[in-house]
């Protein structure tokens, strides 16, 4: 709307022409320049609906402009007030109070505020007689609980204040509960006087209101009366308060009173939503049949729970996980010592179970040491111990154990629940590193770092065998489901993503830069060996037009060979051989140079990249992994991608390597033995050196009224915010010709719900063309999907391969000993998948956790 | 919020051509009072065109002006921003209640249920209007002397000291954005 927008030059012959047309309806034009353009119209079709326009436009500004012959005004009522508001000098009688009656939109909260307040000070006024009377006559009648007392009367008080509400009235049964509780409250003083008082003032200001409010109300406190009649003053009170939407403004004030010596006083400090229900306690065993695995699934099973917060019978420690931890979510009990000690860490713990509430505010409630509830359970062991335990090993209740490795640290097993987060976004990067170094732990029965295991890189080391598409469909998507083998009401889900082959003329030129660790380390026999078939592979792939070079580090980095064509690299293996291995590892220095020649020999139309070949952690320089993955991610800014490739599982620094090469686009790679380097390994590097697609981004948007939560099996490190999938920006992970990229999640899909699961979308940047693409697929609702050993084939094995992955990632032995039930299903997978080594691997590895768990 | 003291009385025009403009093409009157004198009817009417009913129109013109004048001093264009406001809190409503009954308030008796039509050109009329009140001053003024006082090209030339072709040229130029600001709306043709 703006003169001085620059209109397009290339469109000012158009313009002028559109000019014409406007003057000429304006009646600008003589008779000649409206012929013409009439001529023209006749010609141009699309002057013809221009001028249509311009003219229904013009009508409208000429409406627009003039003055109103027959001017609307509102309501005089309405009108009146308005001009009155305006017309006013403070600020404040814009309450909408006055314009109350007629607009239905503006809010009432404050209206009924205001009158609240009102009303509140009448009572308060009352309340302050009646108080000076009760307490002359309650001073003898004092008793342990003193603080009972002064409070009795005034909460009774407030109460009805809430129920005052001007919009709501005392419907006669209610006028009749009130009673029945006022009664109750005899045995303890006398009130009925001031009780009588309160309902005379509740029936004086009766207003007519929705017949639904009242219903509503009224219904709402039926529940609490019935309420009132069991449990403490206080809890009532604030039941109500949320119910009246009030908010909390005496709340402090109206803490009611805190018994310490009885049970029903303390052991709930809870807001009670659902008062009927009683308390029961909920051993491993339950969580184990419901099949529960976080606190959410336990309690929504089960009925009754015991929630007593810190102040109860319950010590809440610190971070959830999964079932293994589940007792050290839902608490334990404990004798008074420990109890202290765990409130001490577990101080600003918020445990929220459902259908309870609970705060933990240093409330201290009961924590007894003698009730048999106090000691069945132990604080430190599982949950199955406790169960069993007897009075003997009570006598020496064990200290807390902590765990061996910190929970924290562990991605989170807890479900998304789709209503309030829907779209789940993430980088598809492909990998099968952790398979493989988990694989290397089991079998020498080494220490697993359960920090490591990335799941994704489980069901990612194999394949499945999924159609490749087309050449001009780019990239296709296969989605399979099951009945999760574990848990109810759960499906796994598989969706695979396959890049299509690489077209005739799809290789662009390499630029490489090759950094080859040569400190002492690598002087052993199976890692020269290793290297070696690396080169080997690495150079069968090279052609003309590429260029290598290759840096030699130890201490220092050294140049040795520079740009040498692919044609010529063969050289490379004998200066390798030739070059003595010794020293420590300074792994900054290399990169450092690595990048400089990388930027050297950088070619805008070539695959620029460095290659990072070491066997252990940087001993020497900056081994910090932030900052040295900070400076890939430079690199990779100015177009030049990274891969890692370790060399040997023992004293790897995976952190490090997975860091690096995740920031910098590139591949991970580890080579055990020469044998690894074999053609597998082969066809994944020349994938890796011409990726098929860049910027792989995943996104599954969720149907919330088919899906209730869901879960990402994996992928922690790669997860991305919904806005960044159309972000180009934000990179993400690469992918080969032909390369397969699954995703398993586990979805908790609602039957009575409708429509599909959701909708996965995949966004990438094709390098041979330069442009993004972005497809999506529908996640369709199986209403049947088949149970976990009746599901295909391959569904069976991205699921097993899932569950292990998890289960050595939680690190218990209680869902070791349920991973065996999947022992059937895996032993049988080999049939499936002939002459597959990866599929061999799993089940050994099944196999030895079996043995492991059996310990 | 500060207390302001308003007073009725107009504000004098500046001059002679702008004389005989409505107040309204000013680009800030003295006090609230004086635009809602000038607006009150084009406002409503665009309310009534946005959501239909009468009533609800009613309301939604008057919250509008109750919203200005708690931010009065700090609005530089406060018919602008009146059409924009009002078209806000009509379209809240419309999305807040989508499946009101056309006819069920009792003023339905009170007016004839306006055509579909009449309701669209209100709405467009709106619609141009705050477009108009945020277009910049020059060429508002230049409508304003088109539409408004029927000018030819040759006297607005005159009037404004711009030649005559660049008085066609601009016209057409806001004449087109308006357009297309109406289309982007989703109100095509006069219609709505």
């Amino acid at each position: 709307m703006n003169h001085d927008d620059n209109k397009n030059t290339a469109n000012t012959l158009a313009t002028e022409l559109e000019a014409r047309v406007v003057a000429w309806i304006s009646g600008e034009a003589s008779a000649f320049e409206a012929a013409e353009l009439e001529r023209l119209i006749t010609d141009k079709p699309e002057l013809a609906i221009f001028k249509r326009r311009m003219q229904a436009i013009q009508g409208l500004v000429a409406e627009a402009v003039r003055p109103e012959k027959d001017p609307l005004r509102l309501s005089p009522d309405r009108r009146g007030k308005l001009l009155q508001e305006l017309g006013v000098t403070k600020a404040d009688a814009l309450l909408p109070q006055s314009a109350r009656v007629e607009s239905p939109i503006i809010s009432l909260k404050a209206e009924r505020r205001a009158q609240r307040k009102s009303r509140r000070w009448i009572l308060a006024a009352a309340a302050c007689v009646t108080l000076g009377l009760f307490g002359v006559m309650l001073v003898p009648n004092a008793y342990k609980g003193g603080r009972l007392e002064t409070r009795m009367d005034r909460p009774l008080f407030s109460y009805k204040g809430r129920s005052e509400n001007a919009d709501y009235a005392l419907a006669p049964p209610e006028a009749a509960k009130l009673q029945y509780e006022v009664k109750r409250r005899e045995e303890f003083t006398e009130k009925k006087k001031a009780v009588e008082e309160a309902i005379a003032l509740a029936e004086k200001r009766k207003q007519a209101s929705s017949e639904e409010r009242r219903e509503l109300e009224g219904s709402g406190r039926d529940q609490r009366m019935a309420a009132l009649a069991k449990m403490g003053r206080e809890i009532a009170d604030r039941a109500v308060q949320r119910q009246n939407g009030d908010d909390d403004e005496d709340a402090p004030a109206r803490r009611g009173y805190q018994a310490t010596n009885t049970l029903a006083g303390s052991r709930i400090r809870t807001e009670f939503k659902d008062i009927a229900s009683a308390i029961t306690v909920l051993p491993k065993e339950s969580a184990g049949d419901i099949g529960a695995a976080d606190k959410q699934a336990l309690l929504q099973y089960a009925s009754n729970t015991e929630a007593g917060g810190i102040q109860g019978n319950f010590v809440a420690p610190a971070a959830p996980a999964s079932v293994g931890q589940l007792e050290k979510q839902v608490g334990s009990y404990g004798g008074k010592g420990e109890a202290d000690k765990a409130l001490a860490t577990a101080d600003e713990e918020k445990l929220v179970l459902s259908p309870f509430e609970v705060s933990s505010s240093k409330n201290n409630g009961y924590i007894s040491k003698d009730t048999l509830a106090a000691k069945q359970i132990k604080k430190s062991g599982s949950l199955a111990e406790k169960a069993k335990s007897d009075d003997s090993r009570l006598e020496n209740a064990p200290k807390p154990s902590q765990p061996a490795k910190k929970p924290n640290s562990l991605p989170s097993a807890t479900e998304i629940i789709t209503a309030t987060e829907p779209v789940s976004t993430f980088s598809l990067h492909v990998s099968d590193v952790s398979f493989k170094v988990a694989k290397e732990a089991l079998a020498h029965d080494s220490d697993l770092d359960r920090e490591r295991i990335r799941p994704e890189e489980f069901y990612n080391a194999f394949n499945y065998g999924d159609p490749t598409p087309a050449l001009n469909e780019k990239i296709s998507c296969h989605i399979e489901q099951a009945a999760h083998p574990l848990m109810q009401q759960r499906n796994l889900v598989r969706i695979a993503m396959k890049v299509a082959a690489a077209g005739r003329g799809a290789g662009q030129p390499l630029r490489l830069t090759v950094l080859l660790d040569t400190s002492g380390s690598m002087e052993r026999e199976d890692r020269v060996a290793a290297v070696r078939r690396a080169m080997q592979s690495l150079v069968s792939l090279l052609g003309p037009n590429d260029r290598v070079t290759l840096i030699g580090f130890a201490r220092q980095p050294r140049l040795l060979a520079e740009s040498v064509p692919g044609d010529q690299a063969g050289e490379l293996l004998n200066i390798i051989a030739n070059t003595p291995a010794e020293g420590g590892t300074n792994l900054e220095e290399a990169l450092k140079l690595g990048r400089e020649q990388a930027q050297r020999q950088f070619e805008e139309t070539a695959q620029n990249r460095i290659v990072l070949l070491t066997d252990g952690a940087a001993n020497l320089g900056n081994a910090d992994r932030e900052e040295l993955a900070t400076s890939i991610e430079e690199s990779r800014k100015e177009g030049i991608a990274f891969d890692a490739c370790g060399v040997g599982m023992e004293g790897l620094d995976d952190a490090m390597l997975e860091a690096l090469s995740r920031k910098g686009d590139g591949r991970y790679y580890v080579l055990n033995s020469a044998e690894d380097a074999d053609a597998g390994f082969a066809r994944q590097l020349a994938g890796a050196l011409r990726p098929a697609a860049k910027n792989v981004k995943l996104q599954v948007r969720f149907n919330p009224s088919r899906v209730r939560s869901y879960r990402l099996i994996g992928f922690e490190k790669h997860r991305l915010r919904e806005e960044d999938f159309r972000n180009d920006k934000v990179d993400a992970a690469e992918l080969a010709a032909e390369e397969a990229a699954v995703a398993v999640y586990q979805v908790e899909p609602l039957p009575q719900g409708e429509g599909e699961l959701g909708e996965v979308f995949v966004r990438f940047l094709d390098p041979s063309t330069g442009n993004m693409v972005e497809r999506s697929w529908t996640l369709p609702y199986e209403a049947k999907a088949p149970a976990f050993d009746r599901a295909s084939p391959t569904m069976q094995l991205a699921g097993t391969a899932a569950l292990l992955a998890e289960t050595l990632q939680r690190g218990e032995k209680e869902d070791a000993a349920r991973l065996n039930e999947l022992m059937p299903i895996v032993k049988a997978l080999p049939g499936h998948f002939p002459d597959n080594d990866r599929v061999d691997d799993l089940v050994t590895m099944f196999e030895q956790v079996k043995k492991l768990s059996a310990e | 919020m500060e207390s302001l003291v308003f007073e009725n009385i107009p504000l004098p025009s500046a001059g002679a051509v702008k004389a005989s403009l409505p107040e309204s093409m000013n680009s800030k009157p003295a006090n609230i009072g004086t635009l809602f004198e000038a607006e009150e009817s084009g406002l409503l009417r665009y309310a009534i065109g946005l959501v239909g009913r009468r009533m609800v129109a009613e309301e939604l013109v008057q919250e509008t002006f109750l919203r200005l004048h708690k931010i009065w001093a700090e609005v530089d264009n406060p018919r602008g921003w009146l059409y924009r406001s009002l078209r806000n809190l009509a379209l809240n409503h419309l999305r807040d209640n989508p499946k009101e009954a056309e006819l069920t308030d009792e003023t339905a008796q009170s007016e004839a249920t306006l055509p579909a039509e009449m309701l669209g050109r209100n709405e467009a009329v709106g619609m141009v209007r705050l477009l108009l009140a945020e277009m910049p001053e020059s060429d508002r003024s230049l409508v304003r002397l088109k539409y408004h006082d029927d000018l030819q090209y040759a006297e607005i030339s005159k009037r404004t000291g711009l030649s005559v072709s660049n008085v066609g040229y601009r016209l057409h130029h806001v004449l087109k954005a308006l357009a297309d600001n109406l289309r982007h709306a989703g109100i095509e043709g006069s219609q709505g």
